[in-house]
């Protein structure tokens, strides 16, 4: 057996997948010659080294984080985050703001109690709308960002409304002027 | 009897997030030594293995289920690998050969102490490995650290056989020579198998 044929065979020698008769070809010729011997001892050290490299363990917790990050990511928004992943887009933040400020104009323009509405309204727009801006800027992530101000916009409309009917119910209605019913479509137009 | 893994896939498909959850585990350790291997890196592997599975779990879809589901897991894990390997090698070339500071890479393996010598051995081979191209690099992983047939490999690779078998073959005799000039553990001289036998004459 020549040398190159030696070195040729070396892996399959290695892998036990030799035919009976180059593995006789083969172990003669290792037998014999120093320097193939020398070859095969050097590829032999290599592996056994190759194969002593360690191997991590799977540390305490590392499925559950894939999980986390996998189907916990994948489910499915609740309607509150879907509208909001729309809405809270910075290109479309100051016309959401500005819908928010039309609710209270279409529902009670024309009325002084809905003059003074719309101004505590627009207010509390103008805070909302700033305290998502605030939320952007500490996020970087555009989507978790929408979905984490979605989160909180249901509460802050439930408490400005809260705040325009303490601030209103301060003041004696006027007849005819139509103040709770105005109040209640401002929920149902919110709600909506 | 415990579901394959290609009825795992089917599962999954159909938002069992408890075949999900199977599945991981069943791969954890290898998907995380793979992340290890090809990185050299105990603390950059577990982000990478999450890495892998995010990328699985998303392209879950495209798996074709007539084939054997390991070889393309492997597939998604190298390649992925591989983008990883590419990306530190930029910043590395940006950094100008910054060596690598300790402080930064701890041991989180659990234990008091570390063996000395396997971690000098660890070195000395990631070492060895790292200065083979990247092909060859791929193939020794997959073959003698992985354990994964050549028919896997060829699998996962997307080549013929016996180019995997001939890219093995290079890849053990390459690392064979780059370990054999390496210094041995504690500095002195290297004593192989060889050592005793008759010199190279080639």
């Amino acid at each position: 057996m020549t040398h190159e044929r030696f070195q040729d065979l070396l892996s399959d020698y290695l892998d036990r997948c030799l035919s009976p008769d180059d593995l006789r070809g083969y172990e003669a010729h290792l037998a014999e010659c120093a320097e193939c011997s020398h070859l095969a001892a050097q590829v032999r050290q290599a592996l056994r080294e190759l194969h002593a490299f360690p191997r991590l363990e799977v540390p305490a917790g590392f499925t559950a984080r894939v999980l986390e990050r996998t189907t916990r990511r994948d489910r499915v928004p609740g309607p509150w985050e879907v509208l909001w992943s729309y809405v809270a887009l910075p290109r479309l933040s100051p016309a959401a703001a500005a819908a928010l400020l039309a609710i209270p104009l279409i529902f009670m323009a024309g009325t002084r109690d809905g003059r003074q509405l719309t101004r505590e309204v627009s207010m509390a727009a103008h805070q909302t709308y700033s305290n998502a801006v605030r939320l952007y800027s500490r996020r970087t992530d555009l989507r978790e960002t929408a979905v984490a101000v979605g989160r909180k916009i249901p509460g802050q409309i439930e408490e400005t409304v809260d705040w325009i009917r303490q601030r209103i119910g301060s003041t004696d209605p006027r007849p005819g002027e139509p103040k709770q019913q105005s109040i209640r479509s401002l929920e149902r137009g919110m709600n909506a | 009897m415990a579901p394959t893994d290609n009825e795992l896939v089917v599962r999954c498909l159909q938002q069992d997030e408890y075949a999900w959850q199977l599945l991981v585990e069943r791969h954890s350790h290898r998907v995380l030594n793979i992340a290890f291997q090809f990185t050299g890196r105990r603390e950059e592997a577990e982000d990478l293995a999450q890495e892998i599975f995010l990328r699985v779990y998303r392209s879950l879809r495209r798996f074709d289920l007539s084939t054997s589901f390991l070889p393309w897991l492997v597939r998604v894990s190298r390649n992925l690998c591989i983008d990883e390997y590419r990306s530190r090698a930029r910043e590395k070339a940006s950094l100008l050969g910054e060596e690598p500071d300790p402080e930064r890479t701890p041991d989180h393996r659990p234990g008091p102490l570390r063996d000395l010598e396997e971690k000098e051995l660890e070195e000395t081979v990631r070492r060895g490995l790292e200065k083979l191209s990247g092909e060859l690099r791929t193939a020794l992983i997959l073959r003698d650290l992985q354990g994964l047939s050549y028919a896997e490999i060829a699998e996962a690779l997307e080549l013929p056989e016996g180019t995997v078998k001939s890219r093995i073959h290079r890849g053990r005799l390459e690392l064979a020579q780059i370990l054999s000039r390496e210094p041995a553990q504690g500095g002195g001289p290297r004593q192989g198998p060889a050592a005793g036998e008759k010199g190279v004459k080639r």
